[in-house]
């Protein structure tokens, strides 16, 4: 690796400073993201995009298909417009009706095909998709951004700037469905795809292609209002809007259920950021590139805004790490030795977690060559099934406990702050909720979600039994450890498969999950609705799929090549 | 009704919790069920009876080479997950397993070649393959045997189909099974809301 100071590696951070969810809860897009990923891939493979059919009506219902072909196989993403009325309209998974409902359809559909979905898709959980599709998913409208550009536009001019950018996005999905979910394709049947390595990459396609059929319908709508007078909106300006995203508590689990693949994506950006603090000298391309870069980063802060004190606090809190950042970088001296490990120090003692984590995103940017190859080792490609070694004895698995899980020993267990919550899935809404232990009925119910609590548990049982038992043995007698047991294995092989806090306390944040896992998926503009829900912007700066072509930046989620 | 595998897995694992099983076991019927339909047997029939009685046991003593418990039949989960839990190689006698169809997965999954014989049956797992004709498989062997064998015979990969066709009503079964790990919406979870409490129309 050129410049890359092979004999003086810069560490891995240390999980026990990574995996707390308040910095979790402050991390970035970066070029391991999977959007970023997937537009590097599209953008190789020189992909090729075509409206297929659009049988949309002038009130706005009926569907049309869009296409994906790649060097292999092709994908359709089949949509379809509904008119909803606003009192149907809601982002939570107890919705049965949205603006707009989509699949990902494997190859292209037929007409069968399309009266088969026609009957399923509209219905999102309560149709059935089968294996020649891999998402399922739906959109509700911005109603105020979305009735601006329809007023503008069937008028005869462009909407304002400032509406454009202060909700940035005409649609927001409320669920992208895939891995099997509701009759889709399995993943295992797919994941041999190339196009397909990284994670959630077809999930990520529907996005990108929903964003190009919003545009269509919000121009075609603004058409049939007003034939005469309509303008078609101004590419400069659709290039701003993304695809928004409306998550809740359904997600914040995810990271507890899949440890080896948060391990897998934890560590791969890690990775990145020890190469690039091992960089001995950086060329003057790739610090100007950085430098740029932290400039539109600057610009874009001013586009992020927030309702939600906390959210108002950070943004607050990365406003004047911006502000120390742009003093010490004139300061800086990027051509002397070990820049970005120079940099990296100083963030880690002036700035704000949201700060420090900005950088690490920023600063692996100018390196694609060291950088993107580690893409290709974010998926969980081992068997889902963790075999446990039931012939470690009690005290080699109390000694991993404390090696492993030392920070749970440091948790007051017998305070009720610390066992505040119990996940549980309701009967009403057949979703992850976050009850309150000590106020509601739930216990009973308790969703195995409580990593920290269940190792202390395991902890004091083991206790009670000779070291040189065998596990095997142990669990006969305690069946209740036995998926801490397989976790603690899991744990031991992948350092940042666990989250180092405690996920029932009082103090637990679920959105800093919810930030954690949708930095991955490349998100912007983390927008908390309350302390379990977010909204977020995906894609925005994207070149349309029927943009795309060889000069696609790789910097598009900087808003790069746009006044900004 | 066809359904995914992960969704098989899914609701296998839920079923297993609802009828009382520990997150973990219930994680070893998960898997369990979804590796047999893998293979082109659809158990899911049959989780339902597992899951519906109650009188079946843990082996006494797993450092015995004799697995039986003196209250009833050998629960098939509870004796395949200790057998891979021990790693096991050496021979081992199951005495009155119940569906020992779910043996099988767990058996599979040990690293040496495996036999296993009872009255009018026999199967082979070499290598994470497993030669068995489910058809065979009763309701409860009185007595298994598995040994180490030295057989080499070469064991193909079945094909896989992407789907598995379950019955409806199996299906219902099971979504009734884990309704139980659902808990039932009151005043106060109404209340403290699932967090989001803002209106969507904007």
């Amino acid at each position: 690796m050129l410049n890359v100071d092979s004999k003086r590696m810069a560490k891995l951070r240390d999980p026990s400073e990574v995996m707390k969810l308040s910095r979790m809860g402050s991390f970035h897009q970066s070029r391991l993201s999977f959007m970023r990923i997937l537009m590097r891939q599209l953008n190789d493979e020189n992909w090729r995009f075509q409206k297929v059919e659009f049988n949309v009506n002038e009130k706005g219902i009926g569907y049309a298909v869009y296409s994906a072909v790649g060097p292999v196989n092709t994908y359709s993403l089949v949509a379809f417009a509904h008119d909803l009325p606003d009192d149907k309209r809601s982002d939570r998974v107890i919705a049965d009706a949205w603006d707009a409902t989509f699949t990902l359809f494997d190859g292209i559909p037929t007409s069968e095909d399309i009266e088969r979905l026609e009957k399923n898709v509209p219905f999102q959980e309560a149709g059935r998709i089968s294996e020649n599709e891999l998402c399922l998913s739906r959109a509700n409208k911005s109603v105020r951004l979305w009735d601006h550009v329809i007023s503008s536009l069937s008028n005869g001019h462009q909407p304002e700037i400032e509406q454009i950018d202060s909700v940035g996005y005409l649609m927001r999905t409320t669920a992208v469905y895939g891995s099997g979910k509701f009759g889709a394709v399995d993943r295992d049947f797919v994941s041999d795809r190339t196009e397909f390595t990284a994670p959630f990459q077809s999930e990520l396609l529907s996005v990108f292609m929903i964003r190009w059929f919003v545009l269509d319908l919000v121009n075609h709508m603004a058409e049939v209002q007003n034939p005469e007078k309509f303008v078609s909106l101004d590419p400069s300006l659709a290039h701003r809007l993304g695809i928004g995203n409306s998550t809740g508590l359904g997600m914040a689990p995810f990271l507890l259920n899949h440890p080896t693949l948060l391990n897998n994506w934890i560590l791969a950006r890690e990775t990145a950021l020890s190469r690039v603090r091992s960089i001995q000298y950086s060329s003057i391309e790739e610090n100007e590139l950085f430098l740029k870069l932290f400039e539109k980063s600057c610009s874009l802060m001013q586009l992020w805004r927030s309702d939600h004190p906390l959210q108002i606090q950070k943004l607050k809190e990365l406003g004047n790490d911006l502000k120390l950042l742009k003093i010490y970088l004139k300061g800086l001296d990027l051509r002397s030795q070990y820049p970005w490990d120079q940099l990296y120090h100083w963030t880690s003692k002036k700035l704000s977690l949201e700060g420090q984590e900005l950088i690490v995103s920023l600063m692996i940017e100018p390196y694609g060559d060291i950088v993107d190859q580690l893409s290709s080792t974010m998926s969980d490609n081992t068997n889902p099934y963790v075999k446990i070694n039931g012939l470690k004895t009690v005290g080699e698995i109390k000694a991993q406990l404390s090696e492993s899980y030392s920070w749970i020993f440091r948790i007051d267990w017998k305070k009720n702050e610390a066992n505040a919550r119990a996940w549980y899935v309701s009967q009403e809404k057949l979703e992850p909720r976050l009850g309150e232990r000590f106020l509601e009925p739930v216990e009973d119910y308790e969703q195995p979600l409580s990593p920290a609590r269940d190792a202390y548990r395991l902890s004091k049982d083991l206790n009670q039994f000779d070291d040189n038992m065998l596990i095997a043995n142990f669990l006969m007698q305690k069946p209740e450890h036995r998926h801490t047991i397989r976790r603690l294995q899991i744990i031991l092989e992948n350092p940042y498969a666990e989250i180092q806090d405690n996920t029932i306390g009082s103090e637990l944040l679920p959105i800093d999950m919810l930030r954690c896992k949708l930095s991955f998926f490349g998100a912007t503009h983390f927008d908390p609705r309350s302390d379990r829900w977010v909204r977020i912007c995906m894609f925005k700066g994207a070149p349309y799929p029927d943009q795309m072509s060889n000069s696609v930046s790789d910097y598009w989620s900087y808003l790069e090549g746009f006044s900004g | 009704m066809k359904v995914s595998f992960n969704e098989l897995k899914s609701m296998s694992k839920g079923a297993a919790r609802g009828a009382g099983l520990s997150w973990g076991y219930a994680e070893e019927v998960s898997f369990a069920t979804v590796w047999l339909s893998k293979n082109g047997f659809d158990a899911s029939k049959d989780l339902i009876s597992l899951l519906e009685n109650d009188m079946i046991y843990a082996p006494e003593n797993i450092d015995d080479n004799i697995w039986a418990n003196k209250s009833g039949d050998l629960d098939p989960i509870r004796s395949g997950a200790a057998l891979l839990d021990l790693n096991i190689s050496r021979s081992i006698t199951l005495e009155n397993v119940f569906l020992p169809c779910f043996l099988i997965p767990f058996v599979a999954q040990l690293p040496k070649p495996i036999s296993i014989e009872a009255n009018n049956f026999s199967a082979l797992s070499i290598n994470g393959m497993m030669k068995v004709n489910y058809e065979d498989l009763p309701l409860r062997f009185k007595v298994l045997k598995l040994s180490e064998t030295s057989d080499k015979a070469s064991l193909a990969q079945n094909q896989i189909s992407k789907r598995c066709e379950i019955a409806d009503d199996v299906w219902n079964q099971l979504e009734e099974f884990t309704y139980r790990t659902y808990a039932p919406a009151t005043e106060e979870s109404r209340e403290l809301g699932a967090g989001a409490g803002l209106s969507d129309n904007d």
